[in-house]
């Protein structure tokens, strides 16, 4: 009985990460062209509040080399790094204005 | 009697509250000076011009010998030709600066009331250039640094004094110049005053981080990184990227206005420049 649980959930954990993995091949371009539309309006954001980081539009520019090149996969990790930055200097920023004056010298 | 008083005491109350806001720069200043004074003890306020080598014996032994052939020299002696030569309508540099241009590197920044905003040194020579029909030059390095550490060369002894005009848009400059200092930014998310502040006197790697108190004081600065000459926002811009943060325009209002507040840290203290730095 043990032993039958067992191999399920091994089967469906398999079933997933093939899963998974099919998707990540079948990336579209019209997927990756939203994604970094989506993560240039967040760059942006950023900038607009002060905050944008050093390497975040260097990693878009990297992301459309790589799509150019058919490179979809790592068109796509670029994209989410360069998103994930995005929303962190954007949370910074919102912090900051909250935490900056209590650094002043007093 | 009793009708006015209210008034008069609104009115005491808005006119008190008014001195406080006035009074804040200055509170911020002796608070920012005492900082200094009581974290490095054996340093005299006015050593702190000096930047790093005011508090770390054996990187001034090495600045000293630097000193004696300073490499800022050749600038110097560039930043002067520049500075006589007439420009194409026969004008010179002099035409736009109190005294000629000789000695007045005390009188920036300050805060233009007419323009509303705070105007350079840098500033003030490209606008010199571009009201006599020359192209302006770039703002960090190169001529536009070699002029204005000639400038500063002949203001060496001159005292800072940044003033901040009763004019609530002077104020808002300073603020956002203090705000700017005192914010993390950057993937690293350091503030300016997270390394020259609390971590003055420390260690990022191999270099020990100079006090923020006089740092204005010696630009532009030949830095040995740069092998050349550069102006205060190319410093402001490398220390941005350094902490992994995009850098802004130098010369944008941003930067104008930390040196804005930078400049007013350090006031008593003597102008120096140019300086030398690693």
């Amino acid at each position: 009985m043990i032993m039958k649980k067992l191999i399920t959930i091994i089967f469906t954990a398999a079933a997933l990460t093939v899963g998974g993995t099919v998707s990540a091949e079948q990336v579209s371009v019209e997927q990756f062209n939203s994604a970094i539309v989506e993560a240039n309006e967040l760059r942006k954001k950023s900038g607009e509040l002060d905050h944008e980081w050093r390497d975040t539009a260097k990693l878009l520019k990297s992301a459309q080399a790589a799509a150019s090149e058919g490179d979809l996969d790592k068109a796509m990790k670029l994209v989410a790094e360069a998103k994930f930055q995005s929303e962190a200097a954007i949370n910074q920023a919102e912090r900051e204005a909250r935490l900056w004056e209590g650094r002043v010298v007093r | 009697m009793k009708r006015w008083l209210p008034s008069l005491l609104i009115a005491m109350a808005v006119a008190g509250a008014s001195m406080m806001t006035l009074a804040a720069p200055e509170d911020d200043r002796v608070a920012f000076e005492n900082y200094f004074l009581t974290k490095f003890p054996d340093t005299p306020k006015s050593d702190f011009v000096n930047g790093i080598y005011s508090i770390d014996p054996i990187s001034r032994d090495q600045w000293l010998d630097l000193e004696e052939f300073p490499p800022y020299e050749l600038a110097l002696e560039s930043g002067e030709t520049l500075f006589e030569t007439p420009f194409a309508n026969g004008k010179t540099y002099g035409d736009c600066f109190d005294n000629g241009g000789i000695g007045v590197r005390q009188n920036y920044p300050y805060f233009d009331t007419e323009r509303g905003e705070v105007v350079t040194l840098e500033l003030a020579i490209n606008e010199c250039r571009t009201a006599n029909d020359e192209k302006p030059l770039k703002w960090k390095s190169g001529p536009i640094a070699a002029i204005s550490a000639y400038m500063a060369f002949t203001s060496r002894g001159q005292t800072i004094n940044v003033v901040i005009p009763d004019d609530s848009r002077a104020l808002a400059a300073y603020e956002e110049g203090k705000k700017f200092y005192y914010t993390k930014r950057g993937q690293l998310n350091f503030s300016c005053s997270d390394c020259h502040i609390g971590g003055s006197g420390g260690y990022i790697r191999t270099e020990k981080l100079s006090p923020s108190i006089g740092h204005v004081s010696h630009f532009p600065v030949y830095r040995l990184k740069w092998g050349a000459i550069g102006t205060l926002h190319r410093r402001f811009s490398g220390c941005n990227q350094q902490v992994r943060a995009k850098a802004f325009k130098a010369q944008g209002r941003e930067y104008r206005n930390l040196e804005y507040f930078l400049s007013y840290m350090s006031n008593g203290l003597e102008f120096n420049g140019p300086g030398v730095r690693r």
